[in-house]
């Protein structure tokens, strides 16, 4: 199963996810900036909005996180699926605590502009092809072996 | 005889909306500055390559986006669009 990304206008690897909120049964498409050097998947607060999500139902989080504009605000969600756009359909996957990011200094205009993030949670589970040359974003369920990767490249 | 039918016949509703939209996110990011032009510090809604509606609140966008594609409102790609587009460095 191939579920396919794409490069946006300033060449940064995205992907679009259907996130369902079970317990509202309300779904929404995010697109995800995928980013390697974030260890958890964070939804930013425009998204957040998009998602109908309101300050009651998110629970606070007792945790510094560095981002964006400083140290942020972080909240979590736990019942959100993400459904995949496939080759095969949707492919959907419970993930377990989802952050919130709030910013309470930046300005509505920049603050509109910050994209949620795939962190290594959610990507670790698939192997992950970025090629810019070939305008390929990838993320594949496939097994590949050490071997695969280097007789494809080097061979 | 045998009728022809086009490749997405054998769809169903929500497969074939999937497939409608399935690069609405990629062209909104290579039509970008088209639209900043033409819907400045607005979020636009984009369904099957053409804009469903725009409103500088995506609350209020989304809430229109349910009234005209009830259907399709979970598959709708959104983007914020400025003339100073800021680049985002993690």
């Amino acid at each position: 199963m191939r579920i396919k990304g794409y490069f946006n206008a300033d060449g940064s690897p995205f992907v679009d996810v259907i996130v369902y909120r079970r317990r509202a049964g309300l779904a929404r498409r995010i697109s995800f900036l995928i980013d390697t050097g974030t260890p958890r998947t964070v939804i930013s607060e425009r998204d957040a909005d998009k998602l109908e999500v309101g300050p009651t139902e998110m629970e606070r989080m007792d945790a510094h996180m560095l981002g964006i504009g400083g140290f942020t605000q972080i909240f979590k969600l736990t019942d959100l699926t993400f459904s995949f756009i496939t080759e095969c359909g949707e492919h959907q996957r419970e993930v377990g605590e989802v952050l919130v990011n709030k910013h309470d200094h930046i300005p509505e205009k920049y603050k509109n502009q910050i994209p949620s993030l795939l962190g290594r949670d959610v990507m670790g589970q698939y192997a992950l092809v970025l090629d810019g040359r070939k305008d390929i974003v990838l993320l594949s369920d496939e097994t590949m072996t050490e071997d695969d990767v280097f007789e494809e490249n080097f061979n | 005889m045998r009728r022809a039918t086009t490749p997405r016949a054998h769809l169903n509703l929500t497969d074939r909306l999937m497939v409608e939209s399935a690069d609405d996110s990629k062209w909104l990011a290579k039509n970008y500055s088209r639209l900043a032009r033409r819907y400045p510090e607005q979020f636009v809604a984009v369904f099957n390559k053409k804009v469903v509606a725009s409103h500088e609140d995506i609350a209020q966008l989304m809430k229109l986006v349910e009234r005209r594609l009830p259907t399709a409102t979970r598959l709708v790609s959104t983007e914020y669009l400025t003339r100073k587009k800021a680049t985002v460095i993690l």
